[in-house]
């Protein structure tokens, strides 16, 4: 009788454990490709991109009079979601909800001026930003104020207490003699400079500035974001081929001027 | 004493107020209960500051931030608290 030879299959089991084990280690870049992206193929088998949102936070996403939801992450959606042939499915959710029910798989992605969050990053993929919403220093064009270095002397509006305000006093501590006026909204810091001349910069949030800047006040960002607080758009750590589609898109939309024509439709001040 | 109190800023909580409204309603919490409670012997507004961002609106309720930056509501009640404020 002939004996059954154990040990080459089971050298065999050994082997194929330890090449698993160091494919997880030192590639898991290639283990999570081999992974099927689940998320990705049910939105295709379905033609639908379930993106949550919140939407009471315009010009990003609101309600129109009619209840239904527009703004800038609207369409950013929907172009992103027509790329891919599919249709946008806004589920509406409470911002503080939004990455608990993307977790829970209630939806897809979270588009919602979500601010980056770096402590979810084991959790949560996020993508490039889509909208810079941080602090910027402003003026008008021949202020000769080309950075933070050229305040010294200046007055900077700022709106009392805000992101601004802070940011403002953080530049007098290396700058004394820059002075900063408060105002009670950032728009009257605006007009401030803009109609009156009572101030020689302002300190002030990309989306108020922008918002500005596309209703025609002749505004010029000084150098680059003082306090950064990035938009960008939140999917599930497993979800690669999704994360590789949306920043492809992303790029695209970017590289094709779509995202500042998007500004331009939907940060036009309300009547 | 009165444990805990405070205003919020978030820009987008609808039942948060302007940051210059947070800064003003702080200062006439205290001036008032100054005024009007002498027996009262403390008034503790939430918050100091948190551990960490929670990158939602409870974040505006602090008063300094995670890295320990003043933001200003906090440097303006210290004005009051010395006496600088007109």
């Amino acid at each position: 009788m002939t004996r059954k030879v154990w040990w080459p299959a089971a050298a065999l089991a050994v082997v194929g454990l330890l090449a698993v084990a160091a494919l997880f280690t030192f590639a898991p870049e290639t283990m999570r490709l081999l992974r099927r992206d689940t998320t990705w193929r049910t939105m295709q088998a379905n033609g639908v991109w379930r993106v949550g949102m919140d939407a009471s936070f315009p010009p990003f996403e609101s309600l129109d009079a009619a209840g239904k939801p527009v703004g800038f992450d609207v369409a950013l959606a929907e172009r992103m979601a027509a790329a891919w042939g599919l249709q946008v499915e806004l589920v509406p959710i409470g911002f503080d909800s939004l990455l608990d029910a993307l977790q829970a798989g209630r939806v897809d992605s979270v588009i919602s001026a979500l601010p980056f969050d770096e402590r979810m990053t084991r959790d949560i993929a996020y993508s490039a930003p889509y909208f810079e919403s941080g602090i910027f220093l402003a003026t008008l064009p021949g202020m000769s104020i080309t950075d933070t270095t050229a305040l010294a002397d200046r007055t900077v509006g700022v709106e009392w207490g805000s992101m601004g305000d802070m940011v403002g006093r953080r530049l007098q501590q290396t700058t004394p003699t820059l002075q900063l006026h408060p105002f009670d909204t950032p728009t009257a810091a605006i007009d401030a400079l803009v109609a009156e001349q009572q101030v020689d910069a302002i300190l002030v949030d990309h989306v108020t500035l922008r918002i500005a800047q596309v209703n025609g006040a002749p505004l010029v960002t000084v150098g680059a974001v003082l306090e950064s607080n990035p938009f960008v758009i939140a999917m599930p750590i497993t979800a690669h081929e999704l994360q590789a589609a949306v920043a492809q898109e992303l790029v695209r939309l970017h590289e094709t001027g779509v995202l500042t024509n998007l500004e331009e439709q939907w940060f036009v001040a309300a009547p | 004493m009165i444990t805990e109190g405070g205003w919020n800023d978030h820009p987008r909580w609808t039942r948060a107020v302007r940051p210059s409204q947070r800064i003003a309603y702080t200062i006439r919490a205290y001036a008032f209960a100054q005024a009007e409670w002498p027996w009262l012997e403390a008034v503790c507004l939430w918050a100091f500051r948190y551990p960490w961002d929670a990158k939602s609106y409870q974040d505006y309720y602090t008063f300094v931030r995670t890295d320990f930056e003043p933001k200003p509501i906090y440097v303006e009640v210290q004005r009051y608290a010395k006496g600088l404020l007109p």
